[in-house]
């Protein structure tokens, strides 16, 4: 009899230890494996990946801010002149943060 | 929760200590394997369900707060197997399925075709109570039950299984101790 069957008078009943004692073992045979090749990539390497391309995309920015040939200030200037492209542009952005969002959820649950 | 386990956990979480995961997923793959194939009756969906049990479980870490990790895991399980096949814990016994190659004497399969012809939540408990040796509070935690259902699913899935093993009166759980 197990440590825990001493502890707990609820798993006396023969019946139960019989069910126990005739349930079979599973082997690994290669699940744990399959476990640790599915993982996602490790969390700090992420981060630093993550950490990485803000620092790119900052360093790339001010560049092209210095050289006054960004065309993203262009676009900016050319959505915010247009209300019809300025509603689309919120628009999708709203359609891509509910994509993002409803994407964790369900990955959460 | 033992100590070498909490140790496993700290160290995947302060460290992302893929090792110490491995050895989480080895010390504890049988049972939750186990416990799915009994739910979902279906090895390969069974399976599936636990490797993506232990992904959530890796992602998921930081937030247990202690306590029995093992039925922290089988209540994540129990989760992903319901939504994978669609099941509700209150549903009547489905159709009887048996992998007979998995058992090596014809008394595991006899035990196996009678636990198969229990509803679903009666094979949950049931399971829980005997081969993880849960209390019933904390079966009532893994399976979100009330703690008086889940004593009627022990006391009724307990009587089938006897009239299942026992229709001429022998006394198969003597003998399986026997046995043992």
């Amino acid at each position: 009899m197990r440590e825990k069957d001493k502890k707990n008078p609820e798993h006396e009943d023969p019946w139960l230890a019989f069910i126990r004692e005739e349930t079979p073992y599973l082997d690994d045979a290669g699940f744990s494996h399959e476990v640790m090749k599915g993982l996602p990539t490790p969390r700090r390497l992420r981060q630093w990946i993550l950490a990485g391309s803000f620092i790119a995309a900052f360093f790339l920015l001010a560049f092209g801010w210095y050289l006054n040939r960004l065309p993203i200030v262009s676009l900016l200037n050319g959505i915010a002149s247009s209300p019809a492209l300025f509603w689309s542009f919120w628009v999708l952005f709203a359609l891509i943060l509910f994509v993002v969002i409803d994407e964790r959820v369900a990955e959460e649950s | 929760m033992s100590a070498h386990e909490q140790d496993l956990i700290s160290r995947v979480l302060s460290g992302d200590d893929r090792h110490a995961f491995r050895q989480l997923v080895l010390m504890h793959q049988a049972s939750l394997r186990l416990f799915l194939r009994r739910i979902t009756r279906d090895a390969a969906t069974a399976d599936d369900c636990a490797q993506e049990t232990w992904f959530v479980v890796y992602r998921k870490l930081s937030g247990y707060r202690g306590g029995n990790f093992r039925a922290w895991l089988l209540t994540i399980g129990m989760r992903r197997a319901l939504k994978k096949r669609k099941l509700h814990l209150e549903l009547p016994a489905e159709a009887s399925y048996i992998a007979e190659d998995e058992f090596r004497c014809d008394w595991r399969l006899d035990l196996e075709k009678a636990f198969s012809q229990l509803n679903l939540a009666e094979r949950s408990v049931l399971h829980l109570a005997a081969y993880e040796q849960l209390t019933h509070e904390e079966i009532a935690a893994v399976l979100s039950l009330p703690l008086g259902t889940v004593k009627s699913h022990i006391s009724r899935g307990r009587e089938k299984l006897k009239s299942f093993l026992n229709p001429t009166g022998e006394n198969h759980a003597g003998k399986g101790q026997e046995k043992s």
